[in-house]
């Protein structure tokens, strides 16, 4: 795992006369470069995105259609399990050139032959350069960039709704990692404290298994084995306890049953609603929650802020682009609109990444975009305290990329966990017999796939 | 000298009649049926190229020893029966309110058809939403007359959690089978000569009587069809669950649709899967035959 340098990180960010100079300079770069991004061909390229603001992805696809002769035909795919539909799509031999991909989807689509890494896209060396050690190590798998910058983001950050804070009277330190956070939790349950938490533990692909997976490595724990595969999870260790606590406020009714059945927009509703004093959010969700039209807690909520131990895991997505069969002026124009989306536009500017980062607090992979003043003084309007800024990027910058992602069936192992979880909490079984099933399920899918 | 043609008898008629359509399903279904037993015997694997090891009946037996078949069979009969009750016991009344609407008729057939016409994708977003615990409005409805929103002690209900779940699925389900079910009773109940109410009338007899006696003697054969129709429908319901539960809480939910599903196309586990399928085809199949030699034959003996 690489984390980048809060420090550095910091450093740079504080350099705010430089800014300027940078954004300008990296333009003028790439204007002298002279890079041709329009298409060579009348050929269409097929771009499938999953539902996030569609939008403003068919605006930033119509601006490349209209400036530069594009011929991008962008269509959502409209439901949430969308690694699996377009697994079946690039099996099935559909025409798709551009993809969205968690790195662990594109790890083995990368694996399977479905797509191309993306190290011979036009301008890749100053791509390269230009993103930040954490985002390169995500995107990269036995040293191919899997694709290009969509964005980053911390999921697990734990939210703070600070009005419920002080109704239940909670004025002590805030919680500095997992164990005193569930025993604060618990506390102020036996207290008579109600609605104290919303977990992540929804059912969708990056609910309930994605929860499980941070917090085993936030507490110090791993999955798998990076080198040899091999299972890690003990009873005694992060893996037994993340269960033995989960098992304790679930017993105790501090979550209930239906969350199993939720979906991520409903676990944003319901925090939205001021009910609860904590949960576990994506940090984009920030915006949400501190816009007063669409939430009760607008200017109310805060998060725990990194004192030692991270918080969640280094959330992110990439365009992608197919390994499908097509002639060789698409195959250039397919990486000429990925270079385009992914990085800069005509104009040298991360268009894109940029209006990510200001629209929807969407972390980008570029320093670009991070240090620009224009996407701090955006992320700012959606903190509350003059602090949260560079509290949040503490959190981001030690925010881990799970090794487990790393491997060939990650996918598949985030589906038998996201079963296994449910089960476990609904049937009330014990740790060492889920923890002994996961490890075996590990073992079986390395057997599978023929590793370690 | 005069030559007798032999009459063709009625299921001859019937089998004469149906031969392009069983000729066409043939074509359509002999590809992917045969390759889906094919699929069952072999495990399959995309990666490094695509290939395949056959591996016998391992398949067939991985599911029989899986806990997991078990208990999505499980929640697949009782999905089914509740399915079934709900859409033929909702169907009948809406078929005898339609009945007697009167002048009202035309725009209550209206409002009862739109559930039908909704796709099961839109339904399924729409029922999550009115049962989700804390906003939806149905549970929030429930617990307001319950009393539960004041209670300090009181539970809440949530109707997506796991004990009412596939209770819910169902309903959801027949409000969306039971409009079919409305119309086709309603055509039955118009052969009902007015005469035979009068002359129940005559006879005294109670409501009660009247539907035994008189209402559901002629709806019998449409009813059975429908039960049969509502329960192939239900066995094979994917849309609905998918968007609605995704099978939990938990696996609380999950169908053998839904299991098979996620098998093949979340754990690409294509092998185990289509024999699963296999399970699913006999339990459909062998429901069917059921309901059949248990209702069908007698109707057609009386």
């Amino acid at each position: 795992m690489t984390n980048i340098d809060r420090r550095t990180l910091l450093k740079v960010m504080g350099a705010t006369s430089l800014t300027p100079l940078v954004i300008g300079g990296s333009a003028n770069r790439a204007a002298a470069e002279g890079t041709e991004l329009k298409p060579t061909s009348t050929e269409t390229i097929y771009f499938r995105g999953w539902p996030f603001k569609p939008e403003v992805v068919a605006d930033n696809v119509n601006r490349y259609n209209s400036e530069q002769g594009g011929h991008v035909d962008y269509q959502t795919v409209t439901h949430g399990d969308y690694p699996t539909l377009m697994e079946k799509s690039l099996i099935a031999g559909d025409k798709l050139d551009i993809i969205y991909g968690n790195p662990p989807t594109a790890v083995r689509f990368l694996e399977a032959g479905w797509i191309a890494p993306a190290d011979d896209v036009p301008n890749i060396e100053q791509i390269k350069a230009d993103m930040y050690d954490n985002a390169r190590n995500a995107f990269t798998y036995k040293n191919k960039l899997l694709g290009l910058s969509y964005f980053l983001a911390v999921r697990g950050l734990v939210v703070v709704n600070t009005d419920k804070q002080k109704e239940l009277g909670v004025d002590s330190a805030p919680p500095k990692n997992w164990d005193e956070f569930y025993a604060q939790v618990l506390d102020l349950a036996t207290k008579g404290g109600k609605d104290l938490y919303m977990p992540h533990w929804f059912n969708e692909f990056y609910g309930i298994s994605w929860a499980f997976i941070w917090e085993v490595i936030n507490r110090g724990g791993a999955q798998i084995d990076p080198k040899t595969f091999a299972p890690q999870l003990t009873v005694d260790g992060a893996g037994g306890k993340t269960l033995t606590a989960w098992k304790a406020i679930y017993n105790a009714g501090l979550v209930k049953e239906e969350v199993l059945s939720f979906n991520e927009a409903a676990i944003v509703d319901a925090f939205s609603s001021g009910r609860y004093l904590y949960s576990t959010q994506a940090s984009y969700n920030l915006a949400v929650f501190n816009d007063p039209t669409k939430s009760k807690v607008a200017g109310k909520t805060r998060f725990l802020p990194y004192q030692g131990q991270s918080w969640g895991l280094l959330d992110s997505a990439m365009y992608i682009k197919s390994a499908r069969k097509r002639s060789a002026a698409l195959d250039v124009d397919v990486g000429r609109f990925q270079s385009w989306y992914g990085y800069k536009d005509q104009t040298g500017k991360v268009a894109v990444g940029q209006r990510w980062a200001e629209n929807s607090m969407l972390f980008s992979a570029y320093k670009t975009v991070m240090e620009s003043e224009t996407t701090k003084a955006a992320f700012k309007k959606n903190l509350v305290a003059e602090g949260d800024f560079d509290a949040l990027l503490a959190v981001y910058s030690k925010a881990p990329h799970p090794d487990t992602w790393k491997t060939i069936y990650a996918e598949e192992y985030n589906t038998y966990l996201r079963n296994r979880l449910g089960q476990f909490l609904r049937n009330d079984e014990s740790v060492e017999k889920v923890i002994g099933e996961i490890n075996a399920q590990i073992a079986s899918l390395n057997k599978k796939y023929k590793l370690g | 000298m005069t030559k007798y043609r032999r009459e063709l008898s009625n299921g001859q008629f019937a089998l004469l009649l149906s031969v392009p359509v069983i000729a066409f399903l043939l074509m359509v279904m002999i590809y992917p049926m045969t390759y889906a037993i094919w699929l069952s015997f072999q495990e399959v694997s995309f990666f490094g190229g695509f290939r395949t090891t056959y591996t016998g009946f391992a398949n067939y037996q991985e599911a029989l020893l899986s806990r997991d078949f078990w208990w999505s069979t499980l929640v697949t009969i009782r999905f089914v029966l509740l399915s079934v009750v709900l859409s033929i016991g909702i169907g009948l009344a809406l078929a005898m309110l339609m009945d007697r609407a009167g002048k009202w008729r035309s725009i209550l057939g209206t409002i009862i058809i739109l559930p039908w016409s909704v796709s099961l994708y839109g339904a399924g977003v729409m029922w999550a939403y009115l049962a989700r615990g804390q906003t939806g409005v149905a549970s929030s409805l429930i617990n307001l007359i319950r009393g539960t929103n004041t209670s300090e002690t009181a539970t809440e209900i949530s109707l997506i959690s796991g004990r009412h779940i596939v209770d819910l699925l169902a309903l959801g389900n027949a409000w969306s089978i039971a409009p079919l079910v409305a119309f086709f009773l309603l055509a039955s109940l118009k052969t009902i000569p007015s005469r035979l109410h009068d002359l129940a009338g005559l006879d005294q007899l109670t409501a009660w009587e009247r539907f035994v006696h008189v209402t559901l003697p002629p709806l019998h054969y449409s009813l059975f069809v429908f039960t049969s129709i509502a329960m192939i429908l239900s066995m094979k319901q994917l849309d609905f669950i998918y968007v609605m539960s995704a099978g939990g809480p938990g696996d609380a939910s999950s169908t053998l649709t839904y299991r098979l599903y996620e098998l093949a196309f979340r754990q690409s586990n294509y092998g185990l899967s289509a024999a699963m399928s296999f399970y699913l085809l006999f339990l459909t199949i062998g429901s069917a035959l059921a309901l059949h030699f248990l209702w069908g034959r007698k109707l057609e003996n009386a």
